[in-house]
């Protein structure tokens, strides 16, 4: 499939910023300019946002230098992907202790990132995921010394991830040696491949490990808290929603004739991963700690699509994607906020809502956004994937899922009432910085826009699961 | 794009965005949200009057070729509903006027009315269960952020969360019910329900599903609990949930589904409940020593009676009560939060000086207002509680109904004189201090609760399909009867002062008030529910001193170490295997198979 000229010219315009914001990333590192890395820096993911939304717009496909596929699914998750990044950039720049450095790795990431997303080939996507999570490991480094435990934590554990990933990379060379993502031919399951079903594990285990799965996931709530703020929103926001992508690709390009197979112990694993992230959350007096269990539960709620494994539950898991990256971006800009004013837990939220009407609005909104209460996008997210499961007639699932996110209105409830109590009110008003304010700002407004039009965003997320199956 | 105006009937949610907007301004909350009532008041009254039958739909998104609306329908059961919204919510906004005269949370409490009456508007319009759902859901959040309102109090953030916890069973059960019918029907279209739904076995699971959540917003055993706490909210508050709203919102849901619970032959469960629920309200009302309470289980009575009559299939019964309890209970909550106000008492026990002599006005109204719910005629309730009696099946039936009339004769008397015993050691100056903005609101409705008995001749002119009952003579004459009995022993117990506190250890308050411990019950319930999360807690904790314990060891290997190898990478790193084994043994399971 060759595009047409012009969309063409934009996706070499998408990557040539790209190239240009890594550039000037690693120029202000060896210059130490943090002013101007942010000057050119935040112009040019906002102009990149918009260069793939284009591109995701025009619709085309097309493939570059044999690895990257641009088509609506890679497009529009590469759009997504450069908005969330904006929004992390533009909440590090205050926040960050060693800002260019920052950014010149942020690059590397953002490369990752991409690459995942627009991967044709099993080597793309294991060299996107391991840029991905070694930028990560440094930019936590970098913040200081008291950073290095989660920081090796994350290095260890995603270091036995890569190699299980590598090793079924390994197996499947032996079917397929070209690593291309498409037109895979192996032998059925049942008639004894069983070095195939040793890397449908392998995968599994590996990505669970990138997307925060039960039981792979028992780092996440050290890494998310041990983790400079800034980067905390960033894995949620960014590094998990890239382990999806690379889940949905692999699985759903690769391994899709043995979606029966995958199925029921994708199901299963969204299941367990919903409820330790409720359970545990439960019982949290942390704010961030809270807010990383909750984002193991909306793991758990975007699998059921994948467990789902037809068009209608990626559609669904795409959109709970893009609910959950914005939701989890402006709470944890907010909690970064109020970390560098010194409040951490449940119990320093106390009369926040009076303390900062901002702060207390927002937050509540996010919340119950993520609670599944309409007209909020989460609603949306959580509505659609449900009513896939019950489409596929995986009621148990839905039911579940229902139940979870019922389970989960009692600890957002907890914050939200901790915020309209009145012990806190002594304590003086708080205001935030414009950054802070504008992340929060675009994060609202994507929430309660699209949730209460939710057109949109429905539509590009079945363009991009029909084009995914489409491969 | 006329047709669109019955949507417009939500004009408090502008009030309440307008009001979110000038937040700092305490002083104009309150003219906006009244400005946004009255507004909604005569936009109501144009769509009673000239939009009856008709439909809007607004496209919200598509999904799957199916597409999902916001839909409007303005059958005459919703702009029944919709004309007790729309009369009462001016009324309780103006009686906030004097009531909440704090000064610095008035922005608030009129934001979150204000939502509060636009969700039970947008509820009453609902043509579709995806807008009822958000209605629905609307009014749960509202309403717990309402009774939550003081949430200084010791005791009001329980009572909200109880009030929350039980109403949330209802919105799972609720969003269950509109899956189910989805996914047998693919419609939610009310209308389209009633006319193709037939009686299948998702039909049945849905309708009980629907069943349930009806009975968790109009707090029916054994959802009762939360309603009597929820007294903690503002009085304004409590009498808008009581008289048109929220509570109301139940029996509406399975009155308009009722041919559907016809057609399923579900109407023994609506029936039974609602006996129950109507017992032990009506024993709760008798031992409660709270002034608002007994009117809270008052409620809970009526709503009750409002069951047990669409449990017999009898709309118009049902509708009758439905219409004139909105009065009469908005009334009577108005007329005890305004004694609330002038004795800085909520005991009534402890309340004296309530008379004609103190207060003209309000003794008369709150006269009225008991008259009409003890079922005297020619008032609304009269006709309200004979319409319920008359339609009852069986001889067993109507004793009950016509015992649980006489004793919510009892307890609405005794609400009455106990407060009106006279102790000329108390000052009796705060009855005279009664703003007028909460006298006014008080005349209207007692005027309103003279004029209700109407409605038994004029509902069936506004919706043919309810045929109206007969009165009879000898039904009347029992209930005039039992009612003038039950005003004679209240007189006797307790306005001549004979009777004292009913003992708060004896055996027979512990039986009448408990409910039958539905409450420790859920006490105990949730206790677990935390016990298994601390224990998922220590459970962790105890892997990890484990696996701590083996990783000790490695501590030795020098400082750079020791900050890291704290043993709980090791943990992850052995979940890790684990779960590879964990997945190795699910897929040989499943190849095996």
């Amino acid at each position: 499939m060759l595009a047409p000229n012009s969309d063409l010219m934009l996706v070499y315009a998408a990557f040539a910023v790209l190239a240009m914001f890594v550039a000037s990333g690693l120029a202000a590192a060896l210059h130490r300019r943090k002013n101007v890395a942010f000057l050119i820096g935040l112009p040019l993911l906002v102009i990149d946002t918009a260069l793939f939304l284009s591109v995701f717009a025009g619709g085309s496909s097309t493939t570059l230098l044999g690895i990257f596929g641009m088509y609506p699914f890679s497009t529009l998750f590469a759009a997504l992907f450069m908005a969330s990044g904006t929004l992390i950039y533009l909440i590090s720049y205050r926040y960050s202790n060693d800002f260019t450095g920052f950014s010149a790795l942020f690059g590397f990431m953002l490369v990752g990132v991409i690459g995942v997303a627009a991967s044709t080939s099993l080597v793309t996507t294991v060299v996107g995921i391991e840029l991905v999570a070694l930028s990560t490991v440094f930019m936590i480094i970098l913040d200081g010394k008291s950073r290095v435990e989660p920081a090796v934590k994350l290095f260890i554990l995603g270091a036995i991830a890569i190699s299980v990933l590598l090793f079924a990379v390994a197996m499947v060379f032996s079917y397929n040696p070209s690593l291309l993502l498409s037109g895979f031919t192996a032998p059925g399951l049942t008639t004894g491949s069983y070095i195939l079903t040793l890397a449908i594990i392998l995968f599994v285990a590996g990505f669970s490990f990138e997307a925060s799965l039960f039981p792979f996931n028992l780092w996440v709530p050290d890494v998310y808290q041990g983790a400079p703020t800034n980067i905390t929103a960033m894995l949620a926001g960014m590094n998990k929603k890239v382990a999806f992508v690379a889940i949905m690709t692999t699985f759903f390009v690769l391994l899709s004739k043995y979606s029966a197979t995958f199925s029921p112990i994708f199901e299963l694993l969204a299941i367990l991963t919903m409820f330790f992230g409720n359970i545990m959350a439960f019982v949290q007096k942390d704010v961030k700690r809270l807010f990383a269990y909750s984002s193991i539960s909306q793991a758990g709620y975007i699998l059921i699509g994948i467990a789902v494994a037809d068009s209608f539950g990626i559609e669904a898991s795409i959109v709970q994607i893009a609910a959950h990256m914005f939701m989890i971006i402006g709470a944890f800009s907010i909690v970064l906020w109020l970390e560098s004013r010194g409040l951490r837990s449940i119990d320093d939220y106390s009369g926040l809502g009076y303390r900062s009407k901002f702060a207390g609005i927002s937050l509540s909104i996010f919340m119950l956004s993520m609670a599944g209460v309409p007209p909020l996008l989460g609603f949306t997210g959580k509505l659609l994937l449900f009513s896939s499961a019950v489409d596929k007639g995986m009621l148990i699932l839905a039911g579940l899922g229902i139940l979870n996110s019922f389970m989960s209105i009692y600890y957002y409830g907890k914050v939200i009432g901790s915020m309209y109590s009145k012990k806190g009110v002594g304590s003086g008003k708080l205001f935030a910085n414009g950054y802070i304010i504008a992340a929060v700002a675009v994060c609202l407004a994507v929430v309660v826009l699209f949730g209460l039009y939710p057109g949109p965003i429905i539509h590009a997320a079945s363009e991009a699961s029909l084009s995914l199956f489409g491969m | 794009m006329l047709q669109a105006l019955p949507l417009l009937s939500v004009a408090p949610l502008i009030a309440a965005a307008l009001i979110i907007l000038a937040i700092h301004r305490d002083r104009a909350a309150k003219y906006i949200a009244l400005a946004g009532s009255v507004l909604s008041l005569i936009i109501i009254t144009v769509v009673a009057l000239y939009y009856v039958g008709g439909t809007y739909r607004v496209s919200w998104f598509s999904l799957q070729g199916y597409s999902f609306n916001i839909t409007t329908s303005v059958l005459p059961l919703n702009a029944l509903l919709l004309a007790l919204v729309g009369i009462v919510t001016p009324l309780i906004f103006l009686y906030s006027f004097g009531y909440m005269d704090t000064k610095s949370e008035q922005s608030r409490y009129y934001f979150e009315i204000s939502l509060f009456a636009a969700a039970m508007m947008l509820f009453a319009i609902s043509g579709n269960f995806i807008t009822m759902f958000i209605a629905w859901e609307m009014l749960g959040i509202t309403s717990y952020l309402l009774i939550g309102f003081w949430y200084a109090k010791k005791v009001v953030p329980d009572a909200a969360r109880k009030a929350i916890s039980t109403i949330i069973i209802g919105d799972i059960l609720f969003l269950a019910a509109i899956i189910v019918l989805w996914s047998a029907y693919r419609t939610l279209n009310i209308s389209a329900l009633l006319s193709i739904a037939g009686s299948t076995v998702y039909l049945k699971v849905a309708l009980a599903f629907i069943l349930v959540a009806a009975f968790t917003k109009s707090a029916q055993f054994p959802f009762n609990e939360w309603l009597s706490d929820a007294m903690e909210g503002p009085t304004p508050v409590s009498a808008f949930l009581h008289s048109s709203t929220m509570v109301k919102a139940g029996v509406f849901l399975v009155a308009i589904l009722l041919p559907l619970y016809v057609k399923a032959g579900m109407l023994m469960p609506i029936l039974a409940i609602g006996l129950i629920t109507a017992i032990i309200a009506v024993m709760n009302a008798l031992s409660e020593h709270h002034i608002k309470k007994i009117l809270a289980y008052s409620t809970m009575e009526d709503l009750a009676l409002m069951f047990i009559a669409l449990g017999f299939n009898a709309i118009f019964a049902a509708m009758l009560l439905f219409v004139v309890q909105t009065f009469y209970k908005a009334l009577l909550f108005m007329s005890a939060g305004s004694i609330m106000k002038a004795t800085g008492e909520e005991n009534i026990y402890k309340t004296y000086n309530f008379g004609f002599k103190t207060n003209k006005l309000l003794y008369i109204s709150t006269i009225i207002g008991v008259l009409s719910l003890a079922g005297i005629f020619p008032l609304g309730g009269f006709f309200g509680k004979l319409g319920i009696d008359t339609s009852a099946s069986s001889m067993y039936i109507y004793v009950a109904l016509v015992a649980i009339d006489f004793l919510s004769s009892v307890y609405i008397f005794r609400w009455l004189y106990l407060p009106s015993r006279k102790d000329s050691y108390l000052s009796s100056f705060g009855y005279r201090t009664v703003p007028r903005s909460m006298l006014a609101p008080i005349a209207i409705l007692a005027v309103l609760v003279l004029a209700s008995g109407l409605a038994y001749f004029m509902l069936p002119m506004y919706y043919a399909a309810m045929p109206k009952f007969s009165i009879g003579i000898i039904d009347p004459l029992i209930e005039t009867a039992l009612v003038l009995a039950g005003l004679g022993i209240a007189y006797i117990l307790y306005s001549r002062g004979r009777a004292t506190h009913v003992d708060a250890s004896s055996m027979e308050y512990k039986l009448l008030h408990n409910s039958f411990f539905i409450n420790a019950f859920y006490v105990y319930l949730l206790k677990g529910i935390e016990l298994l999360g601390e224990g998922f807690d220590a459970l962790n904790d105890a892997i990890n001193s484990v696996i701590n314990g083996g990783a000790y060891s490695f501590i030795l290997l020098g400082n750079a170490l020791k900050r890291i190898e704290n043993g709980s990478i090791n943990t992850y790193a052995i979940a890790f295997a684990a779960g590879i084994v964990f997945l190795v043994i699910v897929f040989a399971m499943n190849l095996i198979k």
